[in-house]
């Protein structure tokens, strides 16, 4: 699921909007069996607008999920996240004025997993964008 | 020359200008250096890395390598 998203990602937001001003953070880590550091898929997302990190820890998926309570109204159209420890197989769209101290703000949409959310990243791609493929 | 030697010839000559050009073609610029994978061990790292990046959209990913 999670490749399929991120390939989604490359070839429907990054490979279409190649003069956005955008970076991407990809944070990699275990969940499913059979996961690890080896089988990162290195050829998936490729646009030298992505930083890719290695989570052995699960430090990133620990530290979002409590959190999602407060950002509920943010929630994509068509995601879906229950209370679980870890947050994973998701985006978080920030927009240009957001900021990190305590907790990110600027927070325009988040979703869960990043192919059900897919459409509403698509649209906001398009409005924050649009001008720029 | 004889013919078959002369068509080898010419078959290294064409290969070898092929290659002194490969270098210097528009397909050179396209080119893109292969991601790295780095570890990150706190939050403040990404946080770090998010903050740096002020003024451009960002765009969190969380996923499992399968």
């Amino acid at each position: 699921m999670c490749v399929a998203g991120t390939r989604w990602v490359q070839t429907e937001l990054l490979k279409k909007y190649p003069n956005a001003n955008l970076r991407v953070y990809a944070v990699w880590f275990n969940m499913m069996p059979g996961d690890s550091r080896s089988k990162w898929p290195a050829a998936l997302l490729t646009d030298s607008r992505v930083t890719h990190r290695w989570d052995e820890g699960k430090v990133i998926g620990r530290w979002f999920a409590p959190r999602t309570a407060g950002i509920k109204p943010h929630l994509a159209p068509g995601s879906a996240w229950g209370d679980g420890e870890i947050l994973w197989d998701a985006y978080l769209l920030y927009g240009t004025d957001a900021g990190w101290d305590e907790t990110p703000t600027g927070l325009i949409h988040w979703g869960r997993t990043i192919v059900a959310g897919r459409e509403p990243l698509k649209e906001d791609f398009e409005k924050l964008f649009g001008s720029k493929k | 020359m004889p013919r078959n030697l002369r068509s080898i010839a010419y078959a290294v000559a064409i290969l070898v200008i092929g290659a002194s050009q490969s270098g210097r073609g528009p397909l050179s610029g396209s080119l893109v250096a292969a991601p790295s994978l780095i570890d990150l061990r706190s939050p403040d790292e990404l946080k770090t890395l998010f903050n740096r990046d002020s003024g451009k959209v960002r765009l969190v990913l969380l996923a499992s390598p399968t």
